[in-house]
């Protein structure tokens, strides 16, 4: 039996007043934390910045935790709050609908495919460049949506977990990450097309020549009205 | 596990669960991010007090800031003035410079010449504060301490209605001007806390180093 401390365990003793607690259970947790505050915001400022929040909210509030749903799952679901609060202020104060690191971001970016990318450049470059355009477009969903697919979608959380981060309805949660894919769908729909296996089905797609295109980008569109969900907006 | 694919999904939606899949950001925290939350957590960890027991301090303050300047007292340490929050709603005060004979140039904060008399405070208060409950101000600039910048943060905000314009706007050219600016000190170097609006019960305030666009560390205060 390993005498490591369980996340529960580590968590109690932070609200006993053990002064190291806390720190050992975010420093185990702090990596998919952070890629959730990163993809979330679509920047590693904003997503410093939220991560920051929700680290406070969760120390100053860990005696809130009634053992409803796993700790990490409850990490989750402060952080995720935290970046969301921090998007919708971020609203109204800034005009500009993109992250302002895809450019650097797509440099350093893995490739998406499985295809024998990591060997070939030019793979790895349409790679990078789908990646930049799928984050770009990300950004431009309503937060709502956004940290939906994020959580299911990308870190692979099921969706009764995600509605618990999100204190929301499964069904909301559904119905965000549809309405998501489906936008995503339509914004990246000539790179989709350059894509092996789903270009076939699209019969109207234009060939392409592999280079990047920029995608249009919408205006913000207003917040997920979620009609008929039966959960939490 | 993800919920199952839907059978009605069109490819290109399910195109777009492989490329969602695929992005998932993989890479640790940066360390300069490590770094920054482990200064954050120290800082809780000295924190003496949470912040629901700060909110009424802080409203309380905001409503009587006229009052309690006659309560303030300011204590020079090292030529560096300390505005003490006196506990239950003490507020900052910055002090005249003549008074501190060192080089701080508190006046630049604002109310030169305008001292808060000396006040009914209680000689036990001063004694009773704690580091937590003191604002250190040098040239003219509140000094943020990286371990405490949401409390230092937080005690900054009081002095935006006593300070005077040049202390608000600060010198940094690259801060959001329209906000509230308040001139600060950070890690030695020229600083700028910037207050936004608050909107709903919190408010944002960033930290600017002078000379850089963007704000260094940001914190969410409860609104005033």
């Amino acid at each position: 039996m390993s005498e490591e401390p369980t996340d529960a365990e580590l968590l109690a003793a932070h609200v006993a007043g053990d002064p190291e607690a806390f720190s050992r259970l975010f420093t185990r947790h702090r990596d998919r934390l952070w890629a959730v505050a990163v993809r979330t915001t679509g920047n590693p400022h904003d997503a410093a910045d939220g991560l920051q929040d929700g680290l406070v909210a969760a120390y100053r509030r860990a005696d809130s935790f009634r053992g409803d749903a796993a700790v990490t799952t409850w990490l989750h679901r402060v952080v995720v709050n935290a970046c969301l609060d921090r998007l919708r202020a971020a609203k109204v104060r800034r005009t500009e609908a993109l992250p302002d690191d895809l450019d650097d971001r797509g440099d350093r970016g893995s490739a998406l495919t499985a295809t024998g990318a990591e060997h070939d450049p030019e793979q790895a470059a349409i790679g990078a460049d789908r990646r930049r355009a799928l984050l770009a477009a990300l950004a431009t969903l309503p937060v709502e949506q956004r940290a939906a697919l994020v959580l299911v979608d990308m870190e692979g959380h099921s969706v009764a977990e995600v509605a618990v981060m999100l204190e929301c309805a499964e069904g909301t949660v559904k119905s965000r990450c549809s309405r998501g894919r489906e936008r995503l769908a339509v914004l990246l729909r000539d790179r989709l097309a350059d894509t092996p296996g789903a270009s076939r089905d699209r019969p109207h797609a234009e060939p392409r020549a592999g280079r990047a295109r920029p995608i249009p980008v919408p205006p913000s569109p207003d917040p997920d009205p979620t009609p008929g969900e039966g959960g939490a907006p | 596990m993800t919920d199952p694919t839907d059978s009605s999904e069109s490819p290109e939606v399910a195109e777009v669960r492989r490329l969602l899949a695929a992005a998932r950001h993989d890479e640790p925290m940066p360390s300069d991010v490590a770094s920054r939350m482990d200064d954050v957590l120290a800082g809780l960890r000295d924190e003496p007090v949470r912040r629901d027991d700060v909110v009424p301090i802080s409203a309380a303050r905001r409503r009587k800031v006229g009052a309690l300047l006659v309560a303030a007292a300011v204590v020079v340490v090292g030529g560096a003035v300390v505005a003490p929050h006196l506990p239950g709603g003490g507020s900052a005060a910055p002090t005249s410079a003549a008074d501190s004979g060192g080089s701080t140039k508190s006046s630049e904060l604002g109310n030169s010449g305008k001292a808060p008399p000396a006040g009914p405070a209680s000689p036990d208060a001063s004694q009773s504060l704690t580091q937590m409950d003191r604002l250190e101000l040098r040239d003219g600039r509140v000094v943020v301490h990286p371990r405490r910048f949401s409390v230092d943060a937080l005690r900054s905000r009081s002095l935006l209605p006593q300070a005077d314009a040049a202390a608000r706007l600060g010198d940094c050219a690259a801060v959001p001007q329209h906000d509230d600016v308040l001139a600060a000190r950070y890690r030695r170097a020229p600083a700028a806390l910037v207050f936004r609006q608050a909107r709903g019960g919190s408010q944002v305030v960033d930290l600017y180093i002078c000379g850089s666009p963007r704000p260094i560390r940001s914190a969410t205060l409860p609104a005033p």
